[in-house]
């Protein structure tokens, strides 16, 4: 360990990242989307991949397994995959300091009731929520609850979503506490590697022509 | 003599003995009060329609699973009954014990995701203590830089997040309008330092989500948690807290870039301070009753924080010594007065019972008396076994997986508040050029930034309340900061002194070992205890604040403190019908103790961790 900067680093889950201060939280709205102080370049695709989830949940923390497969991978430089399994506000804030997204994959095991182990990609429309609603939202995240739902909530609030949100859901099976995951669980984690790697492949084609 | 109830004597010396007139000192017998109060209770329900169960599950704006049971009598504007429930078993004693102690301060830290660094030094100290390795001056400073920062996130959260809007407009039109009213053409006496010069202004910027101060308190613990990033390597769950003090490497540029942020936020602390000030002293002013919103007796307890680098030796004979040379004293409060800043009386004075708990009692009591012959009870942490024991719900019986910490028998209340009424008292803070205690108030010279050089003086109040809570809460920013700006100048000194280690060797022991660690969180009193041997943990007790003051009814009948707190609070709230009545007096009182349940309890193998119903639209995309 020679620089305490070098250590944040690594230990940065968005692969460098600091916390520049001018980058600041303002209130915004949905219909206020040029929000981020460090805007890309015009036509740059910026890709985020990301996985939400706790760890040692069994199918729970697929989203996060998942992250942690595509990161052995070398990704084009504007691809970007990051485990965002902490608060939301502090998502918030990474967001806010480091130029805007135009695309998000945003993955997390999510329990609806569907066939366990069922893969489903949909794109993010946001649900109609109270202002009692979302400052609940927004307490939980503050005091400590990781939850893709919450993450997104809060990220559209104050316009830090990417442009376009693609959103793979994973129905666990395995609810409980421990490491792995279950049968169903490990064949929709490949299944959801499959499409979050076809849909990268895809905003990267789109990119090229 | 500081005990009344425990069988402890002091000798000519001044040293503490068990009593020798007492056959079984510690025994005692469970009062059957607690049965007979339930069945009055159930009978007032049953005979009359004005009286009305509450429940409230989950308390929200708090972190964790808490859930409050009241009985209120609406017609006479009274809570009758009131019970405190921590809805989920923390387990950190079960799954550490016998694992390596290194282990614990990464284990335990991840008891709670908001105080995510105060559980790592206090395991750090307890383990060291066992160990007998103390960190080198920098090490210690390093710890305090980190942890004045974590706190300086800490204190706006609860005050402008969690807290706060209980006193925005949003809620006073709603629950008191003829508040309100008043409020809009009310001045603001501190309207030159923070910019409101309406108290209604002031609940405006409170307003969640939209409101000024509420989004000016999350870009400030931005800064505050990125000064404990800068120290500490992450946050949180840092993993650069060691036994013998810490692994990051301190530069200069680190230091200067804290002391950039850290400006900031001593600015950001007068305002705090005053707008606070402002809307409290109004509310008092208006409506006196909200004097005994959240009141109860003035017995509180705190472990002290903050090691003073040349004191701190982490030798449990010489606690006594360090404690009281910490930034904030230790102390217990009693009916108001001070009764001692002494760690090793601390310590002798706790136990943990589990009448009203989902555990089982335990038999073995292996530790008769501390490292320097203090009396210990068999329900000491450093004696406790955690045995849990999930059962039904009973009123009469046991009803909450909190246990029952308590000092000399006495129902104590802890919070940062705490911390900061026994350094006022003790008058014992390391001299500095910042804060001074005066007996009866902490007075504190927070440098020039944006806003001019500024004297605050936080006093010792004459009532106990919700609003002295908070206010204390606010006034604990300055002083945190300051505290943050003294070690700042330590480490600056220390560097040019080229005295730059931050840790210190050891070897993990292997002969029998005891260790505390004394510390706190971001709400009070936190103390981590444990036994080892043969090189594992063969016993770990944590003692969080969240769990002293969510604690059910002790052998003795007594309420915990936020039980206690809910049943003093009048009704003040406006309302038509008992279906109108939103209990925002009742919820003022709980969070003014600024409720913190995932470290009181935690995740139950087998339990999921967030249950809610989801909503997010699923038109799909593909399948």
């Amino acid at each position: 360990m020679t620089d305490h900067h070098q250590v944040e680093r690594i230990i940065d889950p968005l692969s460098g990242w600091l916390w520049p201060s001018h980058a600041r939280l303002q209130p915004r709205t949905k219909h206020q989307r040029d929000v981020t102080e460090q805007q890309r370049s015009p036509g740059e695709q910026r890709v985020l991949v990301a996985g939400i989830g706790y760890t040692n949940l069994r199918d729970l923390s697929l989203g996060p397994a998942l992250v942690t497969r595509l990161q052995s991978d070398q990704w084009p430089a504007g691809v970007v995959i990051a485990d965002l399994s902490y608060s939301p506000i502090d998502v918030l804030f990474q967001l806010q300091a480091v130029p805007r997204f135009s695309r998000g994959i945003f993955v997390g095991a999510v329990p609806r009731g569907r066939p366990p182990g069922s893969v489903m990609v949909m794109p993010w429309n946001p649900p109609m929520v109270t202002p009692d609603e979302l400052q609940s939202r927004v307490s939980e995240a503050v005091t400590g609850v990781i939850d893709l739902e919450n993450l997104l909530l809060i990220l559209d609030h104050f316009g830090a979503l990417p442009d376009e949100v693609i959103v793979v859901e994973i129905e666990p099976f395995d609810q409980s506490w421990g490491d792995g995951f279950s049968a169903l669980g490990e064949a929709a984690l490949d299944e959801a590697e499959r499409r979050v790697r076809a849909l990268i492949q895809q905003v990267l084609a789109t990119t090229e022509t | 003599m500081c005990f009344k109830n425990l069988p402890i004597e002091f000798d000519e010396s001044g040293r503490a003995r068990l009593r020798s007139d007492i056959r079984d000192p510690y025994a005692y017998t469970s009062t059957k009060t607690v049965a007979t109060q339930q069945e009055r209770i159930e009978e007032l329900l049953r005979r009359n329609g004005h009286i009305h169960e509450v429940s409230i599950d989950p308390v929200t704006r708090v972190a964790g699973a808490l859930a409050f049971h009241a009985v209120v009598d609406l017609e006479n504007r009274k809570v009758l009954d009131a019970h405190s429930m921590a809805t989920l078993f923390r387990g950190y004693e079960v799954i550490l014990k016998g694992r390596d102690p290194r282990d614990a301060i990464f284990i335990s830290s991840r008891a709670c995701g908001v105080c995510g660094g105060v559980h790592a030094n206090c395991s750090a100290e307890a383990i060291e203590m066992a160990f007998g390795t103390p960190p080198p001056p920098m090490g210690i400073v390093v710890r305090n830089l980190g942890q004045t920062a974590e706190f300086l996130y800490d204190h706006p959260l609860h005050l402008f997040l969690l807290a706060g809007p209980d006193y925005s407009e949003t809620v006073i039109r709603a629950t008191n309008p003829e508040i309100w009213e008043r409020a809009q053409t009310a001045l603001a006496p501190n309207a030159d330092v923070h910019g409101f010069k309406t108290i209604g202004e002031i609940m405006t910027a409170l307003n969640p989500l939209t409101g000024s101060l509420y989004l000016e308190a999350l870009e400030m613990t931005r800064k505050a948690r990125e000064m404990t990033v800068l120290v500490w390597g992450k946050y949180p769950h840092p993993q650069t807290i060691v036994p013998g003090g810490i692994s990051t490497t301190i530069s200069m540029r680190v230091l200067n870039e804290y002391q950039v942020r850290l400006f900031d936020l001593l600015d950001y602390s007068k305002k705090m301070a005053l707008l606070w000030d402002d809307v409290f002293n109004f509310l008092y002013e208006i409506e006196p009753r909200f004097r005994q919103v959240g009141a109860r007796p003035k017995n509180l307890i705190d472990a002290g924080i903050w090691d003073h680098h040349e004191a701190y030796d982490a030798d449990y004979r010489h606690a006594d010594h360090w404690g009281e040379r910490r930034w904030n004293t230790p102390g217990v409060v009693r009916d108001g007065e001070l009764v001692t800043t002494n760690l090793h009386l601390l310590n002798a004075g706790l136990e943990e019972f589990v009448e009203h708990s989902y555990y089982d009692d335990w038999n073995d009591y292996p530790l008769k008396t501390d490292p320097v012959g203090n009396p210990l009870s068999p329900y000491h942490p450093w004696n406790k076994q955690t045995r849990p024991k999930p059962t039904g719900r009973s009123w009469k019986e046991k009803y909450t997986w909190a246990c029952t910490p308590r000092w000399d028998r006495t129902v104590m209340e802890a919070g940062v508040y705490v911390r900061m009424w026994t350094t006022a008292a003790a008058k014992k803070i390391p001299e500095n050029p910042f804060i001074e205690s005066t007996g009866q108030s902490l007075r504190m010279l927070v440098p020039k930034g944006r806003l001019p050089e500024m004297t605050l003086e936080w006093h010792i109040p004459a009532d106990w309340n919700a609003i002295e809570r908070n206010r204390a809460r606010a006034y604990a920013e300055a002083y945190t900061a300051l505290v943050a700006l003294n070690n700042l100048l330590i480490g600056y000194e220390l560097m040019k002194q080229g005295n730059t280690a931050v840790s210190r060797d050891f070897t993990v022991p292997r002969d029998f070992r005891i260790g505390v660690g004394f510390w706190g969180a971001g709400r009070g009193y936190l103390t981590h205890h444990l036994t080892m041997d043969n090189g594992v943990l063969t016993n770990y007790q944590i003692i969080t604040p969240s769990t002293i003051n969510a604690s059910p009814r002790d052998p003795w009948g007594n309420p915990g403190p936020y039980e206690e707190a809910v049943l003093n609070t009048p009704i003040i709230e406006q309302f038509n019908s008992p279906e109108d009545f939103k209990a925002i007096d009742i919820l003022r009182a709980i969070r003014s103790f600024d409720p913190c349940m995932p470290c009181t309890t935690h995740v139950f193998a087998g339990e999921r961790v967030v249950v809610r119903e989801v909503n997010t639209c699923a038109c799909i995309l593909e399948e």
